[in-house]
């Protein structure tokens, strides 16, 4: 299943063409589908991509990256996002991640994929900052515009024939 | 604001008993009880077993208030783990106390670093050198062990 997701997530990076003319567009998000599958996500300037994705039954977010990590070993990681407004609220969570292999010619792309437990409140917000433990005590820290994210994963959820009570867990 | 509060209260605690600060990143027994590392942000790192138990204390940049739990994420060499803070503020200040998690099992190699949310960045990180660390803990267990085993003699 992660291969699947993999996959589409390499065409919408590697491939202009379906970056030109996604199935949908929300704001800074995107939203893609194929018979099988349906992709929301964004890129961050560095080229990073964070994402919610389903295929085979399942649906989960991900990481799309080249901050390094260790095929198939797991992470705890990091998600911190800020609502706007005159009282700002911080929402975070701490999703356990397994790291996969990205697809395609470039050797150092990885994806990261987790659940969406906390996820509907967190991506609620204007802008995502997900920290990754690195193996030299560090962390590498991407960031990633939220505007039109809670739009393009309920269209990819719908796309999908899932319902939010229907969950995100991987299973 | 934390770590100045801290490194106060331990100064205050056992001043007398921390070697001479020589400016480099090395933990430091501050008292029979308790050891700690100051990062060059003014951070604080602290294992305090001055109570029942041992535990980690962070003196984080920011303020918080009393009981307020945050999250957040330990990495070292030794790999990583998700772990929660609880503000707790006495006279001297705040302190975050370090809990759910098995940090010892964490302190080994060259740093530790703690991701945390916050306001500004969303993301802060705290990072502390582990030079000096095994010793300085190793130090101040043992008497709490002593302590302990003083306590129990009739």
């Amino acid at each position: 299943m992660f291969r699947t997701i993999a996959l589409m997530i390499m065409a919408v990076s590697a491939a202009s063409a379906a970056i030109a003319e996604p199935d949908q567009t929300f704001g800074q998000w995107r939203a893609s589908a194929d018979a099988t599958s349906v992709l929301a996500y964004t890129q961050n300037e560095s080229g990073a991509q964070f994402g919610f994705g389903c295929s085979d039954g399942r649906c989960f977010y991900y990481l799309y990256t080249r901050a390094g990590c260790v095929v198939d070993r797991q992470y705890d990681l990091l998600l911190s996002s800020q609502t706007a407004g005159d009282a700002p609220q911080i929402h975070s969570a701490f999703p356990r991640a397994v790291c996969g292999a990205g697809e395609g010619d470039d050797a150092d792309l990885r994806a990261l994929y987790f659940d969406g437990q906390n996820m509907p409140a967190l991506i609620a917000a204007s802008v995502v900052a997900i920290a990754i433990p690195a193996e030299d005590s560090q962390f590498r820290v991407s960031k990633f515009s939220l505007e039109g994210a809670s739009a393009a994963v309920t269209w990819a959820r719908a796309r999908y024939g899932q319902t939010p009570a229907s969950g995100d867990a991987p299973q | 604001m934390f770590g100045a509060i801290t490194i106060m209260a331990m100064a205050a605690a056992g001043a007398a008993a921390a070697p001479a600060n020589d400016g480099a990143e090395r933990w430091r027994v501050s008292e029979p009880l308790a050891a700690y590392v100051e990062n060059s942000s003014g951070e604080v790192l602290a294992l305090d077993c001055i109570r029942a138990s041992c535990r980690y204390l962070l003196a984080l940049k920011g303020d918080c208030q009393e009981g307020t739990l945050f999250g957040t994420i330990v990495n070292s060499q030794a790999g990583e783990t998700p772990a929660t803070l609880k503000c707790h503020t006495n006279s001297k200040g705040n302190v975050l106390i370090v809990g759910d998690a098995d940090v010892g099992r964490l302190m080994s190699g060259d740093h530790i670093a703690f991701a945390y949310p916050q306001t500004e960045s969303l993301i802060a990180v705290a990072r502390f050198s582990l030079a000096g660390a095994s010793e300085a803990i190793a130090t101040v267990v043992a008497n709490a062990k002593q302590r302990d085993a003083a306590a129990a003699t009739p």
